[in-house]
C-alpha cells in the first residue's frame, strides 16, 4: 500500500518537473537537432517520450539529457514535423527536422473543427497569417484585399479608422445588411478588432456546404479567423516594426484663378447666348479686370487669391506607425502566447488621426491525457478623431471652393469665404472642435475539452464580451475675418454631444465529436448546441450655446439641453450537426444541418432549419491515375445548401408597439399622448438563401502546380423590403415583408505555382473571378437612390439609370435643328440624347420609332457598379537571404459616375478642374471629354453616359523587398531571426479614369471623402 | 463499454438540459415601448390614447404649417413662393402621387385607425373607468372620427369606411370605397353621439381645448351644411346658440385685423 503511493508520489513529481533533474538509471545522450537546409534548430523541445522531463536545443540546436538506451525523444519545433528518434544504445544522435508540408497535408480550420485541406467538399479559401503580415496595413481588412477568389473588399475612404470598408463574398445577397459573418476564435467579432500580427490563418467559407453549419448567420459568407496559439519549446519573443509615411494616391487638379475667371466668362457668355440669333452673350469679369487681377495676384494674395485649397489644406504626408511585441513558449502542459499591438496612424487629412491598443493572452492547459483546457483574454482601445464639422463638410468645401476666395487674412485669420468654405479653417481642430470616438472592447474566452476515449471529444465553451464606446463632438464656432481683420458675424452656435454605448454579448457552445475508421471507412460526427445573447443600451446628451470654448458639457447654459437613451437585447438558440465520411481517402461526403431561433421574429416564425449536402471524388487516388505520378491531386466536389440571415436592422422588426411619445398640446400645455405608429407583421421570418457549388481541384508535380475552378449559384429569397400597406389600415409606415429575390451568379479561378532554379525560390499565385447580379423579382417596387442609381427588377444592385447619349451637338445650328424636344434651348456642345424606340408605328407590337421627347421612358441601365471580373496575382521570391514579393490586383469591369460639384464646373458655385478644360468642346467637335462650359443647363446635367466613367483598374498594391540577416551574425547576438523590409502599397495604377479619380474610390464618394493612400514604409521582424 | 457509452450519454443529455432551460430566451420585446396587445390597463393609459388620436388635427406634417393656411395656399388667397406641393396643385399640375395628397389621406386615416382603437378598447376597459371617463373618451373618439371623415369626404368623396380596428391586410382587403352619402351618414351619427356624450366646458385647465358638446355640434352643422344637409344643420346650429356657452364675437372687422388676433376670446383650433 505504501509502495503504491510512494510511487504516484514519483510519478506526480516527475510530471512536474520541467529540467529532469531526478537522477534515473541511464545515460547521458548529446545530440543536435537542425532543419533541412542545415542550420540549427535553437529552442526546439526534446522529451523523453512517456515522461515529460526533457530539455531544449540551445544555440548550436544542441542537447543533452538521461535518457534509458531504448528510450524514445520526441523532438518538437513549431512550423516542423514531430520528430520520434529511438535512442537504441546511442549517446549522441544527429535529428534533420521535415518542414510541415504545405498542400497536401495542410489543414484547414473549418466550422467547429478543422480538416484536411484536401479531404474539403466546400469551397473554403485559406490564407495563412504569414501572408497577411506581408503588407503592413494598419487593419485587417485591407491586408485581406485580393487573397482570396470571390471576396471582394473596397474601401471608399482613405481616413483612419472611417476606411468604410466592405467585404463582399460572392456577390451581393440581400438589399438588407451583406457583411459575411465574422468569428474570430468561434466568437463574433470585427475584422479590425484583431491585430494582423496575432492571426494565425483565416478561412473564409464561400459555398453552403461550409458555412450552413453557422445556419441563420452564414447567408453572405463566413470568415473564421484564428489567432496564434504558443507551441511547445522555450519563451520566444518577437517583434515586429513598421513606420512608414502616406500620401493621396491622385487628387483631382483644380485650375487657379485666371483659368477660373476667364472659363466662366466663357460659360456665362454660352449661358445667356441669344437664342434667335446664335450671338454670344455678356461675361462677369471681362478681359481688363482679369488682366489686372493677374498683374497684381502675385503680389497681393490677400486681395487678389490664388488658392490652392488641396494643396492649403491637406497635409503632404502623414506617418503610420504599427508595434507588435509577441512572446510565447511553453511545455506539454501549460503553453502561453501574450502580444501586444500599437498602432498609430496619422491622417493626410489634418487633425484626423487612429490609435489603437491592443493586447492579448492565448494559454493552453493539459491535466491529463483526457481533460485539457485554454484560457483566452483579448482586449483593445481604439481612438479615432476628425474636426469638429466632419471631415465630409471639409473636403466638400476643398472640391467645391474656387481659387478666387482667400484662405487666410494679412494677419493669420480664417478668411470669410463668399461661395463654398474656409476649408483650411473647417480642417482644423483647434478652430473646428472634434468628433472623436473611443471604442473599448474586452473578450473572454473560456473553454475545456475531455476526451474520456479517442474517438469522443466533449468540448464546452463560454465567451462573454464587453465593448463601451464614447462619441464626443464639440462643435466650435468659427470667426471669420474679411481682408482688413475684420470679424464677419455669424450665425454658429457652439454645442457640444456626448453618446456612451455599451453593449454585452455572450456565447456558449457545447460540442460532441465522434470518430473513428471503421474498416477503412472514416466518419466523423459532430453535433452541437449554440446560444448567443446580446444588449445593448446608449445614453445620448446635448447642450449648445456656450459663450466659452471649454469642451465639456457642464460649461454650457442648461437651456436646450436634450437627452435621449434606449436599450436592446437580442438572443439566438441553435442545435447543429455534421456528418463527414471519407472511404479509402477517394469518396467523400459531407452533409450538415443547422437549426436555429431567433428572438427578432415572431413565435411560430422563429426557427428554421438549414441544410446542406456536398460530396467530392478524389480521382487521382483511383487506380486509373494513382500511378501518374505527375497527378498529385484531382478532386471533384459538389455542394448544395441552405442559408438564412436575420441581420434586419431592427431587433424587434415583428413587434406592433405604441409609441410613448405622442403628445397634444392644450391650452398651452403638453398633454401625454400615447399610440400605435408602425404596423408590423407578425409572419416575418428569415430571408433563406440557397447556394449551389461544383468545383475542381487539380494539383501537378507534387502539388509544384494547383489549379482549382469553381462555379456557384446562390439565390437569395424573402428578402425583407417595405413594401405599401393599404392606409385605411390606420398606420403610417411601409412594413417589413419577406418578399424580395436576388440572384448571383459567378466562378472563380485560382492558379499557384512553386518552384526554384537553383538557389532562387519563387511562388506565383493569380485568381480570377466573376460575379453577375440580379434582381430577380421586388414586387413592382423600384428603390432610386441619388437620381443616379436604382434597384429593380431584372438588373443588377446599384445599377446606373440614365440616358444614352449619341455625342454633342457640334454646332449651334444643328442644336437648334435637331427635331427631338430635349431640356431648355440647345446649342453647340451640349448632350444630344437618344430618343429610345417607344412607339410602335406600324401595329407589329414591337417598338420602331422615338417619341419626340427625351423622358423618363428614355432612360435605361447604362452602368453597372458591382465589379466584375476581379483578379490579383502574386509574385514572390526568395534568394539566399533576399526576398522581394510583387502584388497585383484588379478590376475587370466596373462602371463609376461622376456627377455634382466635380463632374460639372461652377455647378452650384464650385471650382473648374484641368481636365474640364481640356477636354472643353470646340466649334465642329461631335464628342469631346467635357461639354461647352456652362454655368448651369438643365440639358446637361441629367444622368446619362456622358458622364459615365470605366473604373476598371490594375493596380500593384504591394512592392516588398525584405533582407534576412544571415544566423551566423544572429548567433553571436543571441537572435533567432532577424529581417528588414521596404514596402510600398498602392505604388502605381494603370486605369482609364479621369486624371485625378482613383478608380477604387467611386466618384460620387471622392466628393466627400479622403482620398486613398499610397505608402511607403520600412519595417522588420525580430524573433528571438 | 456500454457502461461508459450509458456515461457519455449522460453527459450530453446534463449539458443540454442546463443549456436548454431558458426556452424563453428567445421571447424578446422591445425594451422602450409596450406591445399593443398588452397596453391599456387603466384610466391614465386610455387617456393618453385619446390625446393621440387628437395629433392628426395637424394636417401638414410640418407643424409651422397648420391646417388653415396650406389649403389657402392653394387657391388665390394665398401663393407659395417656393416650389411646394400646394403650389403644384394651384397650378392644376398634381396628380395623385402629390407627397401632399398622399399625407391628407395618410394622417386622416391614421386618426381614424386611433380613434377605433380607442373606442374598442374604451368599450372592452370599461372597468376601469368612471362613468364620466367613459362618456368624456367616448365622445371625443366619436367626434374626431368624425371630424377626420369629414376631412376624408371634402377632400375625396368616396372613401373606404373603417368602423373598427383592421387587424391584418387579410381584412383590408376586403374594403371599397363606399359613397359619400353613406359616409356622411356615419359622420352625422357620430357627431350626434359625440354631443351627447360631452360636456358643455371642462373645468380642469388642462382640458380647455378638447372637444366639447358645442364643438360637436358646431363641426356636424358646418358638414351638414357643406353636403345640403339643410336640417341637420339649423338643427345642430340651434343646438350651440341654446346652450348659452359661446356669443358672437361683437366686431367682425377687427377678426381681420391684428387686435382680433390677440383677443382671448377668440377660440383657436388646436
Amino acid at each position: 500500500m505504501n509502495d503504491k503511493y510512494c510511487l504516484w508520489i514519483v510519478i506526480i513529481i516527475q510530471l512536474l518537473a520541467f529540467q529532469g533533474a531526478f537522477a534515473q538509471k541511464g545515460s547521458t545522450i548529446t545530440g543536435v537537432v537542425k532543419d533541412p537546409a542545415g542550420e540549427p534548430i535553437i529552442g526546439a523541445s526534446v522529451v523523453v517520450q512517456g515522461l515529460s522531463a526533457g530539455t531544449f536545443t540551445d544555440l548550436n540546436g544542441g542537447f543533452s539529457l538521461n535518457a534509458l538506451p531504448d528510450a524514445i525523444l520526441k523532438i518538437t519545433y513549431i512550423g516542423y514535423k514531430t520528430e520520434t528518434v529511438r535512442v537504441n544504445n546511442r549517446s549522441s544522435i544527429s535529428v534533420i527536422m521535415t518542414e510541415d508540408a504545405k498542400g497536401l497535408d495542410e489543414v484547414v480550420v473549418v466550422g467547429y473543427g478543422t480538416q484536411k485541406k484536401v479531404n474539403l467538399t466546400g469551397s473554403i479559401a485559406s490564407v495563412s497569417g504569414a501572408d497577411l503580415t506581408k503588407r503592413p496595413v494598419m487593419n485587417t481588412t485591407s491586408a485581406l484585399q485580393g487573397l482570396a477568389s470571390g471576396v471582394t473588399i473596397t474601401s471608399t475612404s482613405g481616413q483612419p479608422g472611417k476606411e468604410g470598408s466592405t467585404i463582399m463574398i460572392r456577390g451581393i445577397g440581400t438589399l438588407n445588411n451583406n457583411n459575411p459573418l465574422i468569428l474570430v476564435d468561434g466568437i463574433v467579432g470585427s475584422m479590425d478588432g484583431v491585430s494582423p500580427s496575432d492571426i494565425e490563418s483565416i478561412s473564409i467559407l464561400k459555398d453552403a456546404a461550409s458555412s450552413s453549419v453557422y445556419g441563420s448567420r452564414a447567408a453572405n459568407g463566413v470568415i473564421l479567423i484564428t489567432t496564434k496559439r504558443a507551441g511547445e519549446g522555450k519563451i520566444k519573443i518577437g517583434v515586429n516594426s513598421n513606420v512608414g509615411f502616406q500620401t493621396v494616391t491622385t487628387q483631382p487638379h483644380f485650375l487657379g484663378s485666371i483659368d477660373y475667371m476667364e472659363l466662366y466668362d466663357l460659360a456665362n457668355s454660352n449661358d445667356t447666348r441669344n437664342v434667335t440669333t446664335g450671338a454670344a452673350g455678356g461675361v462677369i469679369y471681362g478681359e481688363d479686370y482679369i488682366a489686372n487681377y493677374k498683374a497684381k495676384m502675385a503680389l497681393d494674395p490677400y486681395n487678389y487669391p490664388n488658392t490652392d485649397w488641396q494643396a492649403i489644406t491637406y497635409k503632404k504626408q502623414a506617418i503610420q506607425q504599427l508595434y507588435n511585441l509577441t512572446f510565447s513558449g511553453g511545455s506539454d502542459k501549460m503553453k502561453a502566447l501574450g502580444s501586444i499591438n500599437y498602432t498609430n496612424q496619422e491622417g493626410v487629412f489634418p487633425d484626423t488621426y487612429l490609435k489603437r491598443y491592443s493586447a492579448r493572452i492565448n494559454t493552453d492547459y493539459k491535466f491529463s491525457n483526457t481533460l485539457s483546457a485554454g484560457i483566452d483574454f483579448s482586449g483593445r482601445h481604439t481612438a479615432v478623431s476628425e474636426p469638429g464639422s466632419g471631415t465630409s463638410a471639409a473636403i466638400s468645401s476643398v472640391r467645391r471652393t474656387a481659387s478666387i476666395y482667400p484662405w487666410v487674412t494679412p494677419t493669420g485669420n480664417p478668411a470669410y469665404v463668399q461661395i463654398g468654405a474656409n476649408s483650411w479653417a473647417l480642417s482644423q481642430e483647434k478652430l473646428a472642435g472634434y468628433n472623436r470616438n473611443v471604442y473599448d472592447e474586452g473578450v473572454v474566452n473560456l473553454k475545456i475539452a475531455y476526451t474520456p476515449v479517442k474517438e469522443l471529444r466533449f468540448d464546452l465553451s463560454y465567451s462573454p464580451r464587453i465593448n463601451y464606446s464614447n462619441n464626443k463632438v464639440f462643435s466650435n464656432i468659427i470667426t471669420y475675418y474679411d481682408v482688413d481683420d475684420n470679424p464677419i458675424a455669424n450665425a454658429q452656435t457652439r454645442a457640444i454631444k456626448q453618446t456612451y454605448n455599451y453593449t454585452f454579448n455572450d456565447d456558449l457552445k457545447f460540442l460532441v465529436n465522434f470518430e473513428k475508421n471503421i474498416h477503412g471507412h472514416d466518419v466523423h460526427l459532430l453535433g452541437g448546441f449554440q446560444q448567443n445573447t446580446y444588449y445593448g443600451e446608449y445614453l445620448y446628451g446635448r447642450r449648445e450655446g456656450s459663450d466659452f470654448s471649454y469642451d465639456e458639457i457642464a460649461s454650457f447654459p442648461v437651456t436646450n439641453q436634450s437627452t435621449d437613451g434606449n436599450g436592446s437585447e437580442m438572443a439566438l438558440q441553435s442545435f447543429f450537426g455534421r456528418l463527414n465520411y471519407a472511404y479509402a481517402n477517394k469518396y467523400l461526403f459531407e452533409a450538415d444541418v443547422r437549426y436555429d431561433g431567433s428572438s427578432r421574429f415572431a413565435e411560430g416564425h422563429r426557427w428554421g432549419m438549414f441544410p446542406s449536402f456536398s460530396a467530392g471524388w478524389r480521382i487521382n487516388e483511383e487506380p486509373f491515375l494513382k500511378n501518374i505520378d505527375w497527378i498529385s491531386n484531382t478532386k471533384l466536389r459538389a455542394s448544395w445548401g441552405r442559408l438564412g440571415n436575420q441581420e434586419v436592422g431592427s431587433y424587434y422588426p415583428s413587434s406592433l408597439n405604441i409609441s410613448l411619445s405622442q403628445p397634444v398640446v392644450f391650452n398651452g400645455t403638453v398633454s401625454d399622448g400615447y399610440g400605435a405608429v408602425n404596423y408590423a407583421f407578425k409572419d416575418i421570418s428569415w430571408e433563406t438563401t440557397t447556394m449551389s457549388n461544383i468545383g475542381i481541384d487539380l494539383g501537378f508535380f507534387n502539388n509544384k502546380l494547383a489549379v482549382a475552378f469553381e462555379y456557384y449559384r446562390r439565390t437569395t429569397r424573402g428578402i425583407l423590403m417595405n413594401l405599401d400597406i393599404p392606409s385605411y389600415m390606420g398606420y403610417g409606415n411601409s412594413p417589413l415583408q419577406n418578399a424580395g429575390v436576388i440572384q448571383n451568379k459567378g466562378w472563380e479561378l485560382n492558379v499557384d505555382y512553386d518552384n526554384h532554379i537553383g538557389n532562387l525560390n519563387y511562388h506565383i499565385s493569380a485568381n480570377l473571378s466573376d460575379v453577375r447580379n440580379k434582381i430577380v423579382d421586388m414586387k413592382g417596387i423600384t428603390n432610386d437612390y441619388s437620381d443616379i442609381y436604382t434597384s429593380r427588377a431584372g438588373y443588377s444592385y446599384g445599377t446606373i439609370w440614365g440616358l444614352q447619349t449619341d455625342g454633342l451637338f457640334p454646332s449651334n445650328s444643328e442644336a437648334k435643328a435637331y427635331t427631338v424636344t430635349q431640356f431648355g434651348n440647345l446649342q453647340g456642345g451640349d448632350i444630344k440624347y437618344v430618343d429610345q424606340k417607344t412607339v410602335d408605328t406600324n401595329g407589329d407590337g414591337k417598338p420602331d420609332a422615338g417619341d419626340g421627347i427625351i423622358n423618363s421612358q428614355d432612360y435605361v441601365a447604362i452602368g453597372n457598379t458591382i465589379p466584375r471580373y476581379t483578379y490579383s496575382f502574386n509574385i514572390s521570391a526568395e534568394y539566399k537571404k533576399f526576398d522581394i514579393q510583387l502584388f497585383f490586383q484588379g478590376v475587370g469591369k466596373c462602371d463609376g459616375y461622376l456627377q455634382g460639384d466635380l463632374a460639372w464646373a461652377f455647378n452650384n458655385g464650385a471650382n473648374v478642374q484641368q481636365w474640364q478644360k481640356d477636354g472643353m468642346w470646340t466649334e465642329g467637335q461631335i464628342n469631346s471629354k467635357y461639354t461647352r462650359m456652362f454655368i448651369s443647363s438643365a440639358n446637361n446635367i441629367k444622368t446619362s453616359t456622358f458622364w459615365l466613367q470605366d473604373a476598371s483598374y490594375l493596380r500593384m498594391k504591394n512592392l516588398q523587398i525584405g533582407y534576412t540577416l544571415p544566423k551566423k551574425v544572429l548567433n553571436r547576438i543571441s537572435i533567432d531571426n532577424l529581417r528588414v523590409y521596404l514596402s510600398a502599397n498602392n505604388l502605381f495604377t494603370f486605369s482609364k479614369m479621369i486624371d485625378g479619380y482613383d478608380p477604387e474610390q467611386s466618384p460620387t464618394n471622392a466628393q466627400t471623402s479622403v482620398p486613398l493612400l499610397r505608402t511607403f514604409s520600412f519595417g522588420f521582424n525580430l524573433n528571438f | 463499454m456500454h457502461s461508459q457509452m450509458k456515461k457519455y450519454i449522460y453527459i450530453i443529455l446534463t449539458a443540454l438540459t442546463i443549456l436548454t432551460n431558458s426556452c424563453d430566451l428567445l421571447d424578446k420585446n422591445p425594451l422602450d415601448s409596450p406591445n399593443q396587445a398588452t397596453f391599456w390597463n387603466n384610466a391614465t393609459e386610455i387617456d393618453g390614447g385619446v390625446v393621440a388620436c387628437y395629433r392628426f388635427l395637424i394636417e401638414y406634417p410640418n407643424v409651422q404649417y397648420t391646417f388653415p393656411i396650406v389649403p389657402d395656399l392653394m387657391t388665390d388667397i394665398g401663393f407659395p413662393r417656393q416650389e411646394s406641393d400646394a403650389k403644384k396643385i394651384a397650378q392644376g399640375q398634381h396628380d395623385s402621387n402629390l407627397s401632399y395628397i398622399y399625407q391628407v389621406w395618410s394622417f386622416a386615416y391614421q386618426g381614424v385607425g386611433r380613434c377605433n382603437l380607442m373606442l374598442q378598447t374604451i368599450e372592452s376597459k370599461s372597468s376601469v373607468l368612471t362613468q364620466d371617463q367613459y362618456n368624456q373618451y367616448k365622445g371625443e373618439c366619436h367626434f374626431l372620427r368624425a371630424f377626420y371623415y369629414s376631412r376624408l369626404i371634402s377632400y375625396f368623396g368616396d372613401v373606404p369606411l373603417v368602423l373598427k380596428p383592421i387587424e391584418t391586410v387579410g381584412d383590408a382587403s376586403k374594403f371599397v370605397r363606399e359613397s359619400k352619402e353613406v359616409v356622411l351618414d356615419t359622420i352625422l351619427s357620430d357627431f350626434t353621439i359625440a354631443a351627447a356624450l360631452l360636456k358643455d366646458k371642462y373645468t380642469v385647465a388642462t382640458s380647455i381645448g378638447r372637444a366639447t358638446k358645442g364643438a360637436a355640434n358646431a363641426y356636424k352643422a358646418r358638414i351638414a351644411l357643406y353636403n345640403e344637409k339643410w336640417d341637420a344643420a339649423i338643427e345642430a346650429s340651434q343646438a350651440v346658440i341654446s346652450s348659452g356657452v359661446y356669443d358672437l364675437y361683437p366686431q367682425y372687422g377687427n377678426l381681420f385685423m391684428a387686435s382680433g388676433l390677440t383677443d382671448a376670446t377668440i377660440k383657436k383650433l388646436s
